[in-house]
This record gives structure tokens, C-alpha cells and sequence, in this order.
């Protein structure tokens, strides 16, 4: 293969010399590099969210935490939804409708993000918040409990076709694991904030507001702040924040790698129907 | 292994990073924060491979810009309305209480010029970074000159002029109309979200503010 690559790279240096193609190239490696800084910045600033989430995830498997309290404990306290990389092993645990709406409730609505919102996007967004992460969490319940769906093969491994979950890993293997789910997220915002710059401008209809939100991916403690500048009218702001933390390619790419893809599925649907509920509440408070 | 490896490669990009101060101006960790959670994913380094994928962090790391690089999308006239001072900041709360009140008075904010493009018009604004330089959002106005200003993007400038508003692509934008430009010296802002960059582009020559 190094042979082959080698070869490759002293072919094209013979074919296209560097006065040729570096012009050519200067363009696309700034574009690169932008892509790059964007995208590194998100898994910088996530990092110590998912050690902290890693942490703790690894101290309860190891206290041999309650299922129950061990779904009910982020949804309390996760610091921000950057944590719940970090958690999803332990949330793994709980029974799949209580891990279900952990996730989702977690991710949308920890007290934070709750707090920011009424501060910033007031009552009504607030309310909507709440009311649309409540039916995207039961329905994503619902929808795991009744289909018979695997967990991942990296969430539970051999343990899973004894009926068990997976020994308790170590705080380094759930960081690097975490960082591994943010990493498709992360790049794809990257890519897409160099290829359509635009897409990053204030939208005034719940459906574009919803896309950018899932697109572009804030944390929780940060999105009522774009929301506020990004969707000027309330109920683009809540789909906004919705789409942000149940239908973004960082909590996506997270439920597939713990829980599988069609369990990430059922999530995204459920999560659909939640945006849509938010966006109903503000219009009908 | 993997999730070692993974561990690792972003020890070597978040040690860089920490070295060269690209990780405080693409996010808005402390210091320590930012060394505490490198030295941790260090810690994961053990044998050739994990050293390897650190090696190639490094490596990644290395291209890591030093200052933050400018926010994607167009310049945003809406209030963030989450405690950031400044006059900028301070006109956009006014427009977001009492849009009427304010439209046709003449106004003055300070922020980072953006020169006019082919369908762009010229801006004022000032960068908000709430979690990471991905998010980040340049927030002001749009700004229609009286006369032809010779600034380099980026550099920090006073702007005076009639608050208009306007509706382009179904959004109320607000402007800035005939309007004088003046070029500010470095380090007149204090926020963190608008610190002037510091280079060639802030060393054109403008009208100095009096």
C-alpha cells in the first residue's frame, strides 16, 4: 500500500508540476482549513463535558449505580448535552424506555438549558421547549419499548446476547468512545459551514430554523443564545432549539453508536413529531 | 483500542492547541480547563500505537489557526439579548424593545468593519462566540456610506449614521444610512467576543475618529 501511495504521489508530481497546482490547490487547503478549525473547535469545547460525563458514568457503573438511578441522574444534572457522550454507556443500562427518554430529555432539557431559555427566549419558548421534548421523549419510549431492536455491538459487546450489559470500561475508554460519536458531527458542520456559508443567517420559519439548528448543532447551554439571533420569531426559535439537541447530527450519530441505528431512527422520528409540537404550543400557548 | 487511539490523537491536537493559544481563541474554555482535559487524554498514551495516533494529533494540531477564524454566514441584526456590553449590543437591545422608537435617529456603534461585496453591502458588527468558533455568529449592521471608504476588512472602526430598516429575503435587516466611517485604534473593545485582530488588515490607513 505504501508502494502504491509513494508511486502514486511521485507520478502526479511528474505529470502536474508544483507552479501548476499549488495555485490550484491554495484555495481548497484554506477551505480545508477553515473546515478543520470549525470542526476541531467543537470537539475542543466538548471535551472537558464528556470527561466530566466519562467520569462520573465510570464512578456509578463502578458503585454498581441502580438502572433506574443510573438514567435518572444525567437527566438531573448533565452539566450539557456535551456530557451525555459521556453518560451513554451508563444510560445504556437503564431499561430502553427509561434510557430512551433520558437521552432525550437530557440532551433538550437539563436545568440549564431550561434556565437559559427562560431567560432569554422567555415563557412561551419555554413552555414549548419542555412540551415538545416531553412528546419526543415518550414517543421515542414508546417506540423503543415495543420494537425488538439490538443495542450496538459497541454499546453492551458480548455481554448483550447473554441478556447482560457490558462489565463497567474505564473513564479513558467511555472519553474516547464519546469523542468517537462527536467526530462525524463535528466534521459535518465543519464541511457544511465552508460549502454554504449562507445557510448561517436568521430565518424567520420553523422548518430552515429547525435545519440550521440540527445543522449547525449548539450545545445546550448555548442555543437560546442563537436562537435569539439566528430565528427572530418565537416559533422558529423553539424549533430551533429543539432540532438543535433531538434531531442533530451530534445526538444522532451518539444513539446510533450507543443504542443502534434503528433505535437512532425511531428517536429521530419521535423527535420530529416533538418540533412540530413546539412550534404548535407557541403558535396555540 | 480505538476509543484509546481516538484519546490520544486528540491529546496530541488539544496539547498543541493548549501551547499555541489556538485552544482559548476557538473556544470559550479557561486555560486550565482546556490543560486539565489535555493532560487526561495524555495520560491514554502508553505503547506505539496510542503514541502513534498522538504523533498524528500533533500533526493536526499543528494546523490549528492561532487566531479565531472569522464566523461563517452573513452578519446578523438581531439582539442576542444575553449580557454582552457594548454600544453595538446596547443599539440592537434598544431595536429589540422599541424598533420604532429608534428607526431614523442617528446613531454611532463601534465593531469590526466588513467591506461591501458584489451583493453584499458593507457591515459593522462585532463576533459572538457563545460555545466554539463553529458557532460563532457576527452580529450589526448593515452599512450604507456617505462617501467611498478605503478600511481593510476586520479593522475596528466607529460607524455613524441614520437607523433605516429594510426587508430583504422575508427578513426585517437593519442599516446604518449615510454614514461617516472612522477607523479606531486597537484595544478600544473590552469583550472577549470583540477583540479586534491584530495584523496587516488593521494597519490600513482610514479616517482616524476625532
Amino acid at each position: 500500500m505504501a508502494v502504491i501511495g509513494v508511486s502514486t504521489v511521485v507520478i502526479a508530481a511528474c505529470c502536474w508540476p508544483p507552479d501548476v497546482v499549488l495555485p490550484a490547490l491554495a484555495p481548497l487547503l484554506a477551505l480545508a482549513g477553515r473546515a478543520w478549525a470549525y470542526a476541531a473547535s467543537i470537539v475542543l469545547e466538548a471535551a472537558p463535558y464528556i470527561l466530566v460525563g466519562s467520569l462520573v458514568a465510570t464512578l456509578a457503573l463502578r458503585a454498581g449505580a441502580n438502572r433506574i438511578a443510573a438514567a435518572l441522574l444525567p437527566m438531573v444534572a448533565p452539566g450539557c448535552d456535551c456530557s451525555m457522550n459521556g453518560y451513554a454507556p451508563l444510560i445504556a443500562r437503564a431499561p430502553a424506555p427509561l434510557a430512551a427518554f433520558s437521552m432525550i430529555w437530557s440532551a433538550s432539557c437539563n436545568p440549564i438549558a431550561l434556565f437559559a431559555t427562560h431567560a432569554i427566549l422567555g415563557a412561551a419558548v419555554f413552555k414549548a421547549r419542555i412540551a415538545g421534548t416531553l412528546v419526543a421523549g415518550c414517543l421515542t419510549a414508546l417506540g423503543w419499548s415495543n420494537a425488538r431492536l439490538r443495542p450496538a455491538p459497541s454499546a453492551c459487546g458480548a455481554g448483550c446476547r447473554a441478556g447482560r450489559p457490558r462489565a463497567p470500561r474505564s473513564a479513558v475508554e467511555i472519553f474516547g468512545s464519546g469523542l468517537l460519536a462527536l467526530v462525524p458531527a463535528a466534521t459535518l458542520c465543519g464541511v457544511a459551514l465552508v460549502a454554504a456559508p449562507h445557510v448561517l443567517r436568521a430565518h424567520a420559519a420553523p422548518l430552515p430554523a429547525a435545519a440550521l439548528g440540527a445543522l449547525i448543532s449548539p450545545c445546550s447551554t448555548a442555543d437560546a443564545i442563537l436562537a435569539r439571533v439566528l430565528a427572530p420569531l418565537p416559533a422558529a426559535q423553539a424549533a430551533f432549539v429543539m432540532a438543535a439537541q433531538t434531531l442533530d447530527a451530534r445526538q444522532l450519530s451518539l444513539l446510533a453508536r450507543t443504542f443502534g441505528m434503528r433505535r437512532a431512527a425511531i428517536a429521530a422520528a419521535a423527535s420530529l413529531i416533538g418540533c412540530a409540537v413546539a412550534v404548535f404550543s407557541v403558535r396555540h400557548p | 483500542m480505538i476509543a484509546r487511539c481516538a484519546a490520544a490523537a486528540f491529546a496530541g491536537v488539544a496539547l498543541l492547541a493548549c501551547v499555541s493559544g489556538a485552544y482559548s481563541s476557538l473556544t470559550t474554555l479557561r486555560a486550565w480547563c482546556a490543560w486539565c482535559v489535555a493532560v487526561f487524554a495524555a495520560g491514554t498514551v502508553r505503547d506505539v500505537k496510542t503514541l502513534a495516533c498522538f504523533a498524528a494529533g500533533v500533526g493536526a494540531g499543528c494546523a490549528l489557526p492561532h487566531a479565531a477564524p472569522r464566523p461563517a454566514g452573513d452578519v446578523v441584526t438581531h439582539a442576542p439579548k444575553a449580557g454582552y456590553s457594548g454600544d453595538l449590543f446596547a443599539l440592537l437591545d434598544r431595536i429589540d424593545r422599541d424598533p420604532a422608537g429608534v428607526i431614523g435617529e442617528r446613531v454611532s456603534v463601534s465593531g469590526t468593519w466588513g467591506a461591501a461585496a458584489a451583493d453584499q453591502p458593507a457591515t459593522v458588527s462585532r463576533r459572538i462566540m457563545s460555545c466554539c468558533a463553529a458557532d460563532a455568529v457576527a452580529v450589526g449592521f448593515d452599512v450604507v456610506p456617505k462617501r467611498r471608504v478605503s478600511i481593510g476588512r476586520a479593522a475596528w472602526v466607529r460607524v455613524t449614521g441614520i437607523l433605516r430598516s429594510r426587508l430583504a429575503d422575508g427578513e426585517i435587516r437593519y442599516l446604518l444610512a449615510a454614514a461617516t466611517v472612522c477607523r479606531l485604534p486597537n484595544g478600544a473593545p473590552k469583550a472577549r467576543s470583540a477583540r479586534p485582530p491584530r495584523g496587516p488588515a488593521a494597519k490600513l490607513s482610514a479616517t482616524p475618529c476625532e
